[in-house]
């Protein structure tokens, strides 16, 4: 998957699974400040990218995620991995 | 002359009364508590006879505050809550004396506290002592805290504002209790406090009392059966669901100062469930 492709996925994500309105994801967005979402939300993302990715995430490596940008970073790391 | 003195004599109260929140919990915990502790093996029996000490004294705080005529407290209607088990208590914030009422009208009852009262010498024994819920943890494991003791059979006091209600402001919810409500699948029981006209209220000192006594009342709002919320495709939209709802409920009950009659939940339910995602 590219960037555009993962950016793509996960803003259905947000769309989907938080109600975030579609024209506020970017990929400088805060997740938490500016889309809303709460540290449980941040859980229930994780366990849906495990399975778009086939990979086991350590919470660790989700724990400095701030923006939309930064997991699209850490998905893209994931899967060239 | 009269009016004066009754006036003096309800800011003197209301700062002995707070200070006797802080002493008194602090002597309990320093005196029953271990008693208690050392008579029962038991984690979860002694908690619950702990409870029972702290609902049976805010009892008498409350009767002891209108009696001395330092404000009017009414919490008739109340008693059916004594038979909750296992549910959430959500209430509107409107002053300091809230959660003690809360606690005088129903036995078993847990909190979620401010982190910071673990260092404050008052109040550190107190919420020591009665087990309380910090909310300075990771929140999952906050969650997964929670959840435990609405299975123990707890009922869990949260006032979703986060803070106490300031008066004109529109009504903003934070989603924790939603996810814990979601999460462990407990029913909701809300709760209206109405204070008239305000005491210690957010951003006002406690000797500012207003010229005539104050009366709160405490009211049994609706039982929300978090089935009704359920019916989403994420958690973490239900949550928003029940926000979006109580978040609705506290605006018109504040609008109106009265509202939430079972035909017009019914009504909201109704029209809501027309979205559910299943």
């Amino acid at each position: 998957m590219t960037r555009e492709e993962i950016f793509t996925t996960l803003s259905g994500y947000l769309v989907e699974m938080f109600e975030v309105p579609a024209e506020r994801i970017t990929l400088d967005a805060k997740l938490f400040e500016e889309l809303d979402l709460d540290s449980i939300d941040a859980v229930d993302l994780v366990v849906r990218l495990q399975d778009l990715t086939g990979k086991k995430i350590k919470p660790e490596q989700f724990k400095t995620v701030r923006t939309v940008a930064d997991v699209v970073d850490r998905v893209h790391d994931l899967l060239t991995e | 002359m009269r009016h004066r003195l009754d006036r003096i004599w309800r800011a003197l109260g209301t700062g002995l009364f707070l200070a006797a929140i802080g002493i008194g919990g602090s002597l309990l915990a320093l005196t029953v508590f271990p008693l208690i502790a050392l008579v029962t093996r038991d984690r979860c029996l002694r908690q619950k006879r702990i409870q029972a000490v702290l609902h049976r004294s805010l009892r008498l705080y409350c009767r002891a505050i209108h009696a001395l005529r330092i404000a009017d407290i009414d919490m008739t209607g109340t008693e059916q809550l004594k038979l909750l088990r296992g549910a959430m208590l959500i209430a509107n914030h409107p002053s300091l004396l809230d959660v003690v009422m809360i606690m005088a009208a129903v036995p078993n009852v847990q909190c979620i506290v401010k982190g910071g009262l673990w260092r404050n010498p008052f109040f550190r024994l107190t919420v020591e002592g009665a087990g309380y819920i910090r909310n300075d943890q990771d929140p999952e494991a906050l969650l997964r805290t929670c959840i435990e003791t609405l299975k123990a059979g707890n009922n869990l006091i949260v006032f979703p504002e986060g803070t106490r209600t300031v008066r004109g402001q529109p009504i903003v919810l934070h989603r924790g209790f939603a996810n814990i409500a979601i999460h462990a699948e407990v029913d909701l029981q809300l709760i209206r406090i109405n204070c008239e006209p305000p005491i210690l209220h957010k951003g006002n000192p406690w000797w500012k009392v207003p010229s005539t006594r104050s009366k709160f009342k405490m009211e049994v709002g609706d039982h929300l059966d978090i089935h009704n919320f359920l019916g989403y495709r994420y958690r973490s939209l239900s949550a928003r669901k029940l926000v979006e709802f109580i978040e609705g409920y506290y605006t018109e009950s504040h609008g109106h100062g009265c509202i939430g009659t079972g035909a017009e939940t019914a009504d909201r339910l109704g029209s809501q469930s027309g979205g559910y995602v299943s």
